[in-house]
């Protein structure tokens, strides 16, 4: 029988390594992509979602199970990440995304080839890409909610304790991206 | 004014959409490295981390530093009191009094230099004292 997240942490919290070890590769992928999302560069993302399983190591014993444990956790990761894009932000241009520079290919590339109309394909390609990158340039709040919600799709309440802050928010950092993201693409 | 905001609820909506049609993907992580990394990482945490002063080169050297200080004021105290720079201004004027002592000596002569300027009438007065007897 698979143990429980909560069950994982509580053993963690006894320097059970194993289900330290248990928790890292249930959210390991979790963990990188999201972070990826924010800092926007792979190895920064390893980096700081490292750090966060580290965190949980180290302060696995406050988890006190009011919320769930993947709330707790991405907390403390999100948290590592803002940070992270608060100390960088001043001298690291990050409107250009890492893999694009990498490997010349965007994320949108990478997708699933459409069934319509190629030329109408490329074009649609072209408005999301553009549409990612303005994602790219919210504050970093704003950008955490919007990643939350279509990334991770989790509800308001649950971005709110994500966040650390209340549901109203929470709304009014979304209401705000959307807002700036609909200008920059001219009302798509 | 539902029907003022319906349109941008549309819009928003239609952004949410599109941005969950498109999530970009991460590069992809070799996950044994990431957790050996990860291991790695959490071991060097785990060592009792020591101030930087109490790391062995750095406790070495301020220890050699802190004694070679002590000798070097203790000698300096000891060197001070040898040569007397303890200054006593006492010892100094005497120096300066025994400088002047044949001066001293002869501190009769200099008492009577006020006589020299009267030296003429001094002379005069012998010649005063003739002219009286005569």
């Amino acid at each position: 029988m698979e143990l429980s997240d909560e069950v994982l942490c509580r053993r963690a919290a006894e320097r059970d390594e194993a289900a330290f070890d248990a928790l890292v590769a249930r959210y390991q992928a979790r963990a990188y992509r999201l972070a990826w999302s924010i800092v926007r560069n792979a190895e920064d993302a390893r980096d700081v979602s490292q750090e966060a399983f580290i965190r949980l190591f180290q302060s696995a014993g406050t988890f006190d199970g009011r919320s769930k444990f993947s709330t707790w956790f991405y907390r403390i990761l999100v948290n590592l990440c803002v940070d992270h894009r608060r100390k960088q932000r001043w001298w690291k241009p990050w409107t250009h995304d890492e893999h694009d520079l990498e490997s010349g290919e965007s994320p949108l590339d990478r997708q699933p080839a459409p069934s319509h109309d190629p030329v109408d394909a490329i074009g649609r390609e072209r408005t999301l890409k553009r549409l990612w990158e303005a994602v790219g340039r919210l504050a970093p709040q704003q950008r955490a909610a919007v990643i939350l919600q279509v990334q991770e799709e989790l509800p308001t309440p649950e971005i709110a304790a994500v966040l650390k802050c209340s549901e109203a928010t929470v709304r009014v950092h979304l209401h705000r991206a959307l807002t700036t993201l609909r200008k920059t693409m001219g009302t798509t | 004014m539902a029907t003022h905001r319906e349109p941008e609820f549309e819009q928003f909506r239609d952004i949410l959409d599109d941005l969950a049609r498109a999530v970009p993907r991460p590069p992809d992580v070799h996950w044994g490295r990431y957790r050996a990394e990860l291991r790695e990482k959490l071991a060097a945490r785990r060592e009792p981390r020591r101030a930087w002063w109490w790391r062995p080169v750095p406790l070495a050297f301020s220890a050699s530093l802190a004694g070679l200080l002590l000798v070097v004021g203790l000698l300096a105290v000891q060197t001070a009191r040898q040569r007397g720079t303890g200054v006593d201004f006492a010892t100094v004027e005497e120096a300066a009094i025994g400088g002047r002592l044949g001066l001293l000596e002869q501190y009769q002569v200099v008492e009577r230099l006020d006589l020299l300027e009267e030296l003429d009438v001094i002379r005069d007065l012998d010649r005063v004292a003739d002219e009286r007897a005569g």
